[in-house]
């Protein structure tokens, strides 16, 4: 749709996609080069230096909190999914429709509302916060993501297919396991990747829900930003990006190879 | 002034040579198909023209004017698009007043175009509804209709009845026809469909790979007359009997000697500097030209006799495959004049064809 | 719905319940419970009905903090909008084989924590940070510069924290977008912008919204990352809520907090709303035709 755009206008165009992109980045480079300085001020380059990555994977402190992060965030994954996927294909009929409105207020509650609710509910029901009040805050939260992209997969699916496997002969049940659920494995997908992402991601619930006893990622990060050790906490963010990464590019190309289809739009 | 000139235009997707060398002529005021399969180029050509697509080398002419190098909505050139591409989001006015709206046009001004326009389809009365409410066909109107209402010089159209049936396509085949004529535009038309093309078309195109024009002419030429084997198969169905050309004893008159069928006597109007006695030629006699009947006749130049192999009624015809020898097979088209045919005529019968030299052509290699 | 006609239902309803139960405990009862909570005083004698907690919310203070949430919220979003479309727009149309690639490149930094992301605009901006070494380099200021602590530098903070939240559905809907609508718009005579306007923009209504969702709501309910830029000089009805709930230990004065600010985000999202179908209506109004006038008129002379 570019043709015969004055030259200028495409290059100052270009330009400043070029500037967001820098700018997305910047901030992402700064810590890199940052974990990687020996000085400790920020902006005076010393030397290159490996020690804070080693004081990172010798802390245990750290090590327990990433361990913590992740087992509430696969937690929370699974029972996001499967919750989720139970009750877009347990409301597929007309008249429970309505149930989807259940989980709208979500829309307009930012996260440290869910988080106060949580607190505020372990603590009347004098149970202490720890994993349980994590784990059920970040599940509700992919729950919201979760459930709306299911349903609209659901919506697109090709309810012929269905019809097909039920005239040559499958049960009901049959059905469901071996044509439903496969044909909503990429929304599941992208639902499980959001879930996993908000999770890691998250403050608040941490903030609020995590208790005396654990610490996350996240709450590391936030209680440590004051102190001077500030390097090892840039190196402890670039292995957090690297490994999302990684792991997204492992999902990534795992589903290339399981050849998902994708309709595009030839018009 | 709506003149449409293609000069030596050359385009590549990518390493892939689409159009190559192109020279293409269409007068003001005509109604020109440009016919082939797919594949063939003909909707580059097209996007070409509206500036969607832009050269490689070469240029584009409207009237006296360059349009190589003018931006989409400068030139004045609109198309209807083979999916209609209507604006979902606006109601059929807002359609149809759209390209006057991008103009900057004053609003009464618009309101009155926009109603005489969809007068002039027969919309009228649908200027609020929204798009998914009104069929294909009406769809199709609004489209041309919106192509119409800021009169361009020459209106291209891809493929546009492509997804209506039968009857609504022959409907609007006579109204494009009614249109055309009425404003006096220079409408290009592309279709794979050789019926669609025959139908509207003053004159028509026939293209091969690489936008090759193979022949440039009137339907009636094009049909009755194919330069060339392609031209001859690709319009309407032929029977194609190859030998070697003598010249025959009348003026105009040739012979083809099959190697087991005979001779074969074409008139031909026109010498040709390709009709060189002793080359390998090849005949074409279409299928609604032979006479096919298990009476003896007199009198008809040409005659094969064969076996009725197959029969497909179609209503208003019927086709014969008939083998005149060993697996060759002629089709022959025969009208169903009447209900009760004066020759009834089976599987397995032994038929003679008859057809006359003016009716077989010879075909250009 | 089909699934009913063929599959069993009546366990699949069942296997919906844990679903719908987890949202009504740990979202819905506790949202009611404050709901109820914020009518009720602590008082030596016990539980009273009173509306001391929102009267004490009428406190200017008060209003103050719920209007700055309100305010970084509206320019957080806005911004976003500014910037995300472009973006959406080159890479949905304008690129033709890196897609994925370009897309995941500019999410990529979302990967990273909030509170990281936050720090390291922290750390680049800090007193002795790179940043204010380079400005002083230019020779624009005589000494280090302070760049942290002031709203600007939040709001860049907080727009860059959220622009992925904005870009990513905005560009979904830009995708679905056919493209021969926009070469129809070329073709009938309309220039990009014109086109971007007149089609692209009202086409893209639905991922516009639920990008706008998407970053008002968090950035309303912004704490930590304000406390970071901020170096905790601004006071906000996220930092309040820490404070009510956590210092304070005030649950009943926390819950009022909540609802009047979830009610505050509410009203700026639907006023917005309101004032764009009013822009709207106003723009049909002013364009009006009066149809029944010309269809006689047309359709009359159509029947001779």
């Amino acid at each position: 749709m570019l043709l015969h755009r004055s030259y200028l206008k495409q290059f100052a165009y270009t330009l400043f996609i070029c500037l967001v992109y820098l700018f997305m980045f910047l901030p992402m480079m700064g810590i890199f080069v940052h974990s990687f300085n020996s000085s400790c001020v920020a902006s005076s380059w010393e030397s290159f230096t490996l020690d804070w990555y080693k004081e990172l994977f010798c802390s245990p402190e750290v090590g327990r909190a990433a361990w913590n992060s992740l087992v509430i965030a696969i937690s929370s994954t699974a029972l996001s999914i499967i919750l989720g996927t139970a009750f877009v294909l347990g409301t597929s009929e007309k008249k429970y429709s309505k149930l989807d409105m259940l989980f709208y207020p979500n829309i307009f509650t930012p996260d440290i509302v869910l988080a106060v609710a949580i607190m505020s509910l372990f603590k009347f029901l004098n149970i202490p916060c720890g994993f349980v009040s994590l784990i059920a805050g970040h599940t509700a939260i992919g729950l919201v993501f979760a459930i709306p992209l299911l349903r609209s997969r659901m919506e697109e699916l090709d309810k012929y297919l269905i019809e097909a496997s039920l005239d040559l002969g499958a049960d009901r049940w049959y059905t469901t396991k071996k044509v439903l659920l496969p044909l909503l494995k990429p929304a599941i997908i992208t639902a499980a990747f959001m879930a996993f992402t908000l999770s890691l991601d998250d403050f608040f619930i941490s903030f609020f829900c995590a208790g005396n006893e654990i610490e996350t990622l996240s709450m590391y990060i936030f209680s440590h930003l004051r102190t001077n050790n500030t390097p090892v906490l840039s190196a402890l963010s670039i292995c957090v990006v690297a490994s999302s990464f990684t792991i997204l590019m492992i999902g990534y190309v795992a589903t290339k190879y399981t050849t998902m289809e994708k309709s595009n739009d030839l018009y | 002034m709506g003149s449409l000139r293609l000069e030596h235009v050359t385009k590549f997707y990518g390493n892939d040579l689409v159009i190559d060398n192109l020279t293409l002529d269409i007068q003001q005021g005509q109604f020109f198909a440009l016919l082939g399969p797919s594949g063939c180029g003909k909707t580059t050509i097209l996007r070409l023209i509206a500036g969607l697509e832009s050269v490689d080398s070469g240029s584009i002419f409207l009237g006296k004017r360059n349009i190589t190098n003018l931006p989409i909505y400068e030139r004045k050139i609109h198309t209807v698009f083979q999916s209609y591409a209507l604006f979902p989001h606006l109601s059929v006015f807002e359609n149809v007043a759209y390209p006057l709206r991008v103009r900057n046009q004053p609003e009464d001004e618009i309101a009155d175009k926009v109603f005489k326009m969809l007068k002039t389809v027969h919309l009228s009365g649908s200027e609020n509804k929204q798009i998914s409410q009104i069929s294909g066909g009406q769809q199709q109107r609004v489209a041309l209709a919106r192509a119409l209402v800021a009169e361009p010089e020459v209106l291209l159209l891809d493929e546009p009845l492509a997804a209506l049936d039968q009857r609504l396509k022959e409907q609007m085949l006579l109204e494009l026809i009614d249109l055309q004529e009425k404003l006096g535009m220079t409408f290009v038309y592309i279709t794979h469909d050789q019926r669609e093309a025959l139908t509207v078309a003053d004159r028509m195109a026939i293209l091969n790979v690489h936008g090759k024009i193979e022949q440039l002419s009137t339907p009636k030429n094009v049909y009755e007359f194919p330069s060339s084997r392609f031209v001859a198969n690709f319009v309407g169905s032929t029977n194609i009997i190859d030998g070697t050309l003598h010249r025959g004893d009348k003026p105009h008159t040739f012979e083809v000697t099959h190697k087991d069928m005979g001779s074969i006597t074409v008139f031909m109007q026109h010498e040709r500097n390709w009709l060189v006695p002793g080359s390998h030629s090849y005949v074409s006699i279409r299928p609604e030209k032979i006479k096919i009947t298990k009476k003896r006749l007199s009198d008809i130049d040409n005659v094969l006799t064969g076996i009725v192999r197959n029969i497909l009624y179609q209503g208003q015809s019927t086709i014969f495959d008939v083998e005149v020898k060993d697996e060759y097979i002629i089709k022959v088209f025969k009208q169903n004049e009447d209900h009760i045919p004066e020759e009834i005529i089976n599987y397995d019968d032994e038929v003679n064809l008859y057809f006359y030299k003016e009716d077989a052509v010879l075909l250009e290699n | 719905m089909w699934i009913k006609k063929n599959l069993e239902r009546e366990w699949f309803t069942f296997f919906a319940t844990p679903a719908i139960l987890w949202q009504t405990f740990f979202l819905l009862v506790p949202l009611t419970a404050f709901f109820i909570l914020s009518f009720l005083e602590k008082t030596s004698t016990g539980w009273i009905l009173s509306l001391k907690h929102y009267e004490l919310l009428l406190n200017p203070m008060y209003i103050k903090v719920i209007g700055s949430s309100l305010f970084f919220s509206l320019t957080t979003t806005c911004l976003c909008i500014v910037l995300a479309y472009p973006i959406a727009y080159f890479i949905a149309f304008m690129v033709k084989k890196a897609k994925n690639i370009l897309l995941i490149v500019l999410l990529l930094p979302s990967w990273a924590n909030i509170i990281t992301q936050v720090y390291a605009w922290f750390v680049l901006l800090q007193k002795n940070g790179s940043v204010s070494k380079v400005i002083a380099a230019l020779g624009i200021t005589s000494t280090p510069a302070h760049l942290l602590n002031n709203k600007p530098v939040i709001i860049m903070g907080l727009v860059y924290c959220y622009l992925p939240f904005m870009i990513l559905p905005l560009y979904l809907s830009l995708l679905s977008i056919k493209k021969t609508l926009l070469e129809a718009s070329a073709d009938l005579g309309a220039t990009d912008m014109q086109t971007f306007w007149r089609i692209i923009v009202p086409l893209s209504r639905n991922g516009l919204f639920n990008g706008i969702l998407l970053v008002a709501v968090p950035a309303f309910g912004e704490y930590a990352a304000i406390e970071i830029l901020g170096g905790g000089n601004y006071a906000l009805w996220g930092s309040n809520i820490v404070d009510t709930f956590l210092v304070a230990g005030n649950y009943a004065q926390g819950a009022a907090l909540t609802i009047v600010g979830i009610a505050a985000l509410i009203s700026l999202i639907a006023s917005c709303l309101i004032i764009y179908h009013a822009i709207r209506v106003i723009a049909a109004f002013i364009h009006q035709i009066k149809p029944s006038q010309r269809i006689t008129t047309e359709s009359e002379e159509g029947r001779l």
